[in-house]
């Protein structure tokens, strides 16, 4: 769906490109994470696919088309979740999304969403009396307003309690379910873990990886099992080798005759695999 | 969707007590002026009827004024909200979003320039005049609006903003007291041309360097290219 080559960019007035020439695709119906440490080029990429910064060198093919051109119409079918809401905070819920739906030839219902985010009772309240996560919600739904086909999510659960960021990444689940296809910006790596097919971990501009989550765990593992067991009133540890489990006897000898409290493979999380890619610890 | 997009903005002006009470401030001034000047001159016992022609030029511009600052904190509100980054990934331009604005903001300022006048109610002006002096009036209150937009960044500023451009038509007004060549030194102000048309149209008897139709076409032309040049300055500043 798009292809990314050698994009380029540099903000006017800065000395160094924030894009230092980054390429990588992603496809319909996946959900692509883009992931990295803040002021690193993730949202200066979204912008960058979304139009909102022009003047890029490199490519950036959309559909099989260069993106510079397309008209304006190429918004009817894309939704843009931005980190910051963006809403016009002396109307109220209902009065926004009525506005933004307004702005498309075709439209989602509001009310679906609204009760699934749980902000229909509210409907009426003005934004500017919002909490800082009821806004985060409904600046979701503002991006789901046009029903499109592709959204750009930036930071979508930033601000949630964990019951709200649940619903909120079980309707981009939903939605990439339903065909959709997702570009989701997040230093959240629980969030990534959940939803993304694929991802790339992006650091001073650059890309530094590029794969599934499942993969990069393996990858940057090791291919070790770690046992945990009791020994008499002590708790004792052993580490095997994966590659040569079935030929090692002690490991089948601990797994009979002593009583096991933990088995973990090697297997690393995507917090390690950020802090050691981009250098940088996540803010979960 | 333009009676639509209209009543969001309605909604979001009355909403603010600032903008709802300029939406309404130069029909305010124009009720003061006709019941104050009548009182006024009755009670010194001095007659402003060789002033009236001014008094109704500092209500038109006061109006294109008070409506250029309601477009232009409107404007304002949306920066903060970031709307703007809204607006550029939707099928809608930047140049048609805002346009719709300074429309909005042309028509609305020449109904109140229109209804201020026949609420002043001081002196005879000629139809042609009481309609078509309006619209080079008004065609400046989108100047006005951006540039509140050019300076400020809230509605602090925007308010300090919108009193500087307000200092603008005191320039117009003062050149309604020269009626030989040296009017001309006011001809920079966009507004001038405008108040000298409409002095020619209520002082028949009096002579000016012009005719109603040497300076009102002028005036036109003028705010219409400032408009043009204004506007290109303000969408670079809004965008980035």
């Amino acid at each position: 769906m798009f292809k990314v080559s050698d994009l380029r960019f540099k903000y006017p007035g800065n000395k160094e490109d924030t894009i230092k020439g980054i390429s990588f695709g992603f496809d319909k119906g996946e959900i692509f994470g883009f992931l990295g440490p803040s002021g690193m080029g993730k949202s200066t990429t979204q912008k960058l696919l979304t139009r909102i910064l022009k003047n890029y060198g490199g490519e950036i093919i959309y559909r099989g088309k260069d993106l510079k051109s397309y008209d304006k119409s190429i918004f009817k079918d894309v939704g843009v979740g931005f980190e910051m809401p963006v809403l016009f905070t002396k109307l109220t819920a209902m009065e926004n999304l009525k506005f933004y739906r307004d702005l498309y030839p075709k439209g989602a219902k509001i009310k679906p969403i609204l009760e699934r985010l749980g902000l229909w009772e509210d409907r009426n309240k003005r934004v500017a009396a919002f909490s800082k996560g009821m806004k985060s919600r409904l600046n979701f739904a503002r991006a789901l307003i046009n029903d499109p086909e592709i959204l750009f999510l930036d930071e979508p659960t930033s601000g949630l309690d964990p019951t709200n960021a649940r619903i909120v990444k079980d309707m981009i689940s939903g939605f990439r379910e339903n065909g959709g296809t997702v570009f989701l910006t997040t230093h959240l790596m629980h969030d990534v873990d959940e939803l993304c097919d694929r991802v790339a971990f992006i650091a001073d501009g650059e890309i530094r990886e590029i794969s599934s989550p499942k993969n990069l765990k393996l990858r940057y593992g090791k291919r070790e099992i770690r046992l945990e067991y009791r020994e008499g009133e002590r708790l004792e540890k052993a580490v095997f080798d994966m590659d040569t489990l079935k030929e090692n006897e002690n490991f089948f000898k601990l797994l009979r005759g002593k009583d096991l409290v933990t088995i973990h493979s090697g297997e690393t999380t995507l917090d390690e695999i950020f802090i050691k890619v981009t250098g940088v610890k996540s803010d979960e | 969707m333009a009676i639509k997009y209209i009543m969001y903005e309605l909604k979001k002006w009355l909403r603010d007590p600032m903008i709802s009470f300029l939406l309404f401030y130069s029909l305010i001034l124009a009720a003061v002026a006709r019941f104050g000047v009548p009182f006024a001159e009755e009670k010194f016992n001095f007659s402003l009827e060789a002033y009236y022609h001014i008094v109704i030029a500092v209500i038109l511009m006061i109006s294109a004024v008070a409506i250029g600052a309601v477009i232009g904190f409107s404007i304002l509100d949306d920066r903060d909200d970031k709307i703007l980054y809204a607006v550029e990934v939707s099928p809608v331009s930047f140049d048609v979003f805002m346009g719709f604005r300074f429309a909005v903001c042309f028509i609305l300022s020449y109904i109140t320039s229109v209804v201020s006048i026949l609420i002043v109610n001081l002196a005879e002006i000629p139809l042609y005049a009481l309609l078509l002096v309006p619209v080079s009036v008004s065609l400046f209150s989108s100047v006005s609006a951006m540039f509140v937009n050019f300076f400020a960044s809230n509605k602090v500023e925007g308010f300090a903003m919108m009193k500087a451009s307000g200092m603008i038509i005191v320039l117009p007004i003062v050149s309604m007291f020269f009626t030989d060549f040296k009017e001309f030194f006011f001809g920079f102000e966009p507004n001038f041309w405008a108040v000298k048309a409409l002095s020619v149209a209520m002082l028949p008897n009096t002579d000016f360097n012009l005719g109603f139709w040497g300076y009102y076409p002028v005036g036109v032309i003028f705010v219409l290219a400032l408009n043009i040049v204004v506007y290109k300055i303000f969408k670079k500043k809004v965008i980035n």
